[in-house]
């Protein structure tokens, strides 16, 4: 199949499995509003790993301090 | 509350749940916040569970098995926004820090989330995050394309 969901499923198999078949319903319904809302070129299906977030908050921490406590200064109370 | 529901899984939940109860503290420990400023576990809890709730809703409505990281980014700054895990106590010397401190926390945990170098981002659209989350209605998935475009913006890509 083309989707890319699915490239790695046949269409037999897509439509002998109850799942599969009920999202790739949802796909074909929803083809046409997605194309126009353009949610597929964002789309990039990654998955968040939980452990590296944490380890990408301690090295981006310093960084983000300094300009946000500018950033709060600038705003008036 | 947390329950059992068709659209997350509780381990999911937990595992958010803990990472960013480490975010808050890493936050904690570098933004001067001090000992007035503290996290409710249940509310975060409950921060993780609308995150996937609301996300996990937004994917079987439009068919889309996988968020990227741009709405994971939204949907959970809004509701950081929304929920407010972080409480202050009452004492004389509030300052904006306190007051502003979930607001800090949702962007600096949402934009963690991004392939960005948050030092590049300038002060003005720091502002400009901070008002929006504070003042407006965030809508997650128009919110997601101001977070794609920032990316882009900020690595020198083409829209």
């Amino acid at each position: 199949m083309t989707n890319r969901y699915f490239k790695n499923f046949t269409m037999a198999e897509v439509l002998n499995n109850e799942q599969l078949k009920e999202k790739y319903a949802y796909l074909l319904r929803n083809e046409e509003v997605r194309e126009l809302c353009c949610w597929n070129l964002t789309n990039t299906g990654e998955k968040l790993d939980d452990e590296a977030y944490v380890i990408k908050a301690k090295q981006s921490i310093e960084d983000f301090a300094e300009i946000i406590n500018e950033a709060i200064d600038s705003i008036s109370s | 509350m947390v329950q059992e529901n068709t659209f997350f899984n509780n381990d999911d939940v937990l595992k958010r749940f803990h990472s960013l109860m480490e975010v808050f503290k890493i936050a904690h420990g570098k933004l001067g916040w001090d000992d007035n400023i503290t996290i409710n576990d249940a509310l975060l809890l409950e921060v993780a569970a609308a995150y996937y709730r609301d996300m996990n809703c937004y994917k079987e409505s439009n068919g889309t098995l996988i968020g990227d990281r741009y709405k994971k980014a939204a949907f959970l700054i809004k509701w950081i926004a929304k929920i407010k895990p972080i409480q202050v106590a009452y004492f004389q010397g509030i300052t904006k820090n306190h007051l502003l401190s979930n607001t800090v926390f949702a962007i600096f945990a949402g934009l963690n989330m991004l392939e960005i170098n948050m030092k590049n981002i300038s002060i003005r659209y720091y502002t400009h995050l901070i008002y929006f989350i504070e003042y407006r209605n965030i809508s997650a998935l128009q919110f997601a394309t101001q977070l794609y475009l920032l990316e882009r913006a900020l690595n020198k890509k083409l829209p």
